[in-house]
């Protein structure tokens, strides 16, 4: 059995062996050189046929040049020469034109592959180049697709937000004409309040303005009677001071009164006491008295004084004596025979000396007594009669009673 | 039991003839040249450029075919025949091409349909935005 084993082996190493020897021969065996050409020749028509010939140049030139050598191998193979070669040599020159029939014929799929190769290359990079395009397209469409659905998503939205919007609308026109509703009857109610309340605003006015009327009134009256009190008031104190006044008027009338009475009563005191002085004539003047002494009882013809005359003028100075404030103006008067400026000095020199007897002899102060000289100016009788010119011929003593 | 014992030996017998006639192959190869190593370095760069270009997915029966080949290459080196070291090397990196530009193409196919149908829908999308 281990015989077996090992002697199965060694076969097993020899068919290895030998395969791989053989194997060549048994590649180039599969056809016959004829079957390898025909092939080679059908490749190379493929290939001319798939444009080798501007395609794949060298190749093509290639596998003609092959097909070329193999078709010479095969007619030397052929040939009277041949026929008498040993099978060896048959064998070998097969092997040699089955060798280069068959790199002709691979060199033709070679160049058929090579140009279709090129071909497809062409045909694939204008494919590319169309589906470059399209796919360009595409994205231009998608984008502009993109835009119009977009645009489509937007009016969808705007169409969405339109509807939205009326819808907002409609509940707001909804929602305004329930305000207005609200607002009318708010207004309506508000109005009613109003009317009540202006009712009781003009209830409460016209209390109010009768309230204030009343309280007018009573202000009014009130005023009225402050008014008339104040009227009265006025009044009687108008009448008061009226009173007052006529009260002081008459007061100061009756001082006056009184004074001028006790001025006429000193007048008349005066007058009384002037009247007893002998041959003196005395009167009332306008606060005054005149007291008129006939010349003939005063002077001599030299119109000096006579001891009669001196004794009248002692009276006269005993009655300016009683009143020591008046003041006395001494006027000499003569008749109108003679010369008037004889007269007027006649006249003045019997009044000087009559002041001055009165100042010499009475004591009365020269500051109380003046003298003057008036002629046949103011004669009180006609200067046509004796007893007339006699009444002429006078000494005045005017004596002042306004100031007793 | 009898049959498999024959077969056994008749395919011993047969390796062997194999393996003879190897060995003696190997003895008449000629040795490998630099430019032919470089041929080999050179498959196996494009045969990694069409797997960068996603050769596996989109030309894998190409790829299969350029990694036999580079096996086949270095299966022939090892023995050494350079004639077929040569040639492996060569349909390798043809086959290696011949993936890569598959793979590209396929690629490319791919990103059209994807593309056309992007752009199908683009326009149906258009068509319904215009709608």
């Amino acid at each position: 059995m281990e015989k077996y084993k090992d002697a199965s082996r060694k076969m097993l190493f020899i068919l290895i062996w030998g395969l791989i020897i053989l194997l060549p021969l048994t590649v180039l065996a599969e056809d016959t050189p004829v079957m390898v050409i025909e092939a080679a020749k059908l490749a190379i028509d493929q290939a001319r046929k798939a444009g080798a010939e501007q395609q794949a140049v060298d190749d093509l030139s290639a596998a003609k040049s092959w097909l070329s050598q193999a078709e010479k191998a095969y007619e030397a193979a052929h040939s009277i020469m041949a026929r008498v070669s040993t099978a060896k040599m048959k064998r070998a020159r097969e092997e040699e034109v089955i060798y280069l029939a068959t790199m002709a014929k691979v060199k033709g799929l070679t160049a058929e592959a090579k140009s279709k190769k090129q071909m497809t290359a062409a045909k694939l990079k204008e494919t590319q180049k169309d589906l470059a395009d399209y796919q360009s397209a595409i994205v231009v469409m998608k984008e502009k697709l993109r835009e119009a659905e977009d645009a489509k998503e937007i009016q969808a939205k705007a169409e969405a937000e339109r509807k939205h919007l009326e819808e907002s609308q409609r509940m707001a026109d909804e929602m305004e004409a329930r305000k207005r509703k609200e607002l009318a009857e708010a207004e309506r109610k508000t109005a009613e309040l109003e009317a009540i309340k202006q009712r009781e605003v003009r209830e409460g006015r016209l209390k109010d303005e009768k309230r204030i009327a009343e309280r007018e009134k009573e202000t009014s009256q009130a005023k009225l009677m402050e008014v008339q009190v104040g009227a009265q008031r006025a009044k009687e104190t108008q009448e008061i001071r009226a009173k007052e006044e006529k009260f002081a008027a008459e007061k100061e009338k009756l001082a006056v009164m009184q004074t001028k009475l006790q001025a006429l009563e000193q007048e008349k005191a005066m007058l009384i006491a002037a009247g007893k002085i002998p041959k003196v004539t005395a009167e009332a003047g306008d606060k005054k008295i005149i007291m008129t002494i006939l010349t003939i009882d005063l002077f001599t013809s030299a119109s000096e004084l006579t001891p009669a005359g001196k004794k009248i003028l002692d009276g006269v100075g005993d009655f300016l004596k009683s009143y020591p404030n008046s003041k006395v103006l001494t006027r000499g008067h003569t008749d109108s025979t003679g010369k008037a400026a004889a007269n007027q000095a006649l006249s003045e020199k019997r009044a000087q000396k009559v002041r001055e007897y009165l100042v010499a002899y009475q004591n009365v102060s020269p500051g109380r007594v003046t003298a003057e000289g008036v002629g046949s100016a103011q004669p009180v009788a006609t200067n046509a009669s004796a007893a007339g010119r006699a009444l002429n011929r006078r000494v005045e003593l005017i004596v002042i009673t306004g100031e007793p | 039991m009898l049959f498999m014992k024959r077969s056994i030996l008749l395919g011993a017998a047969l390796f062997s003839l194999l393996f003879v006639a190897a060995l003696t192959g190997i003895a008449w190869a000629d040795a490998i040249s630099p430019s032919q190593e470089q041929e080999f370095v050179d498959a196996k760069g494009a045969l990694e450029a069409a797997r960068k270009a996603e050769g596996e997915k989109f030309a894998p029966s190409y790829i299969k075919q350029a990694e036999d080949f580079l096996k086949i290459a270095g299966s022939a080196r090892s023995i050494p025949d350079a004639a077929g070291f040569s040639r492996a090397s060569r349909l390798a990196r043809a086959y290696a091409d011949l993936a890569r530009a598959s793979a590209e193409l396929n690629a490319d196919i791919e990103m059209l349909a994807t593309t056309q149908e992007t752009l199908l829908k683009a326009k149906a999308e258009i068509d319904r935005l215009k709608k």
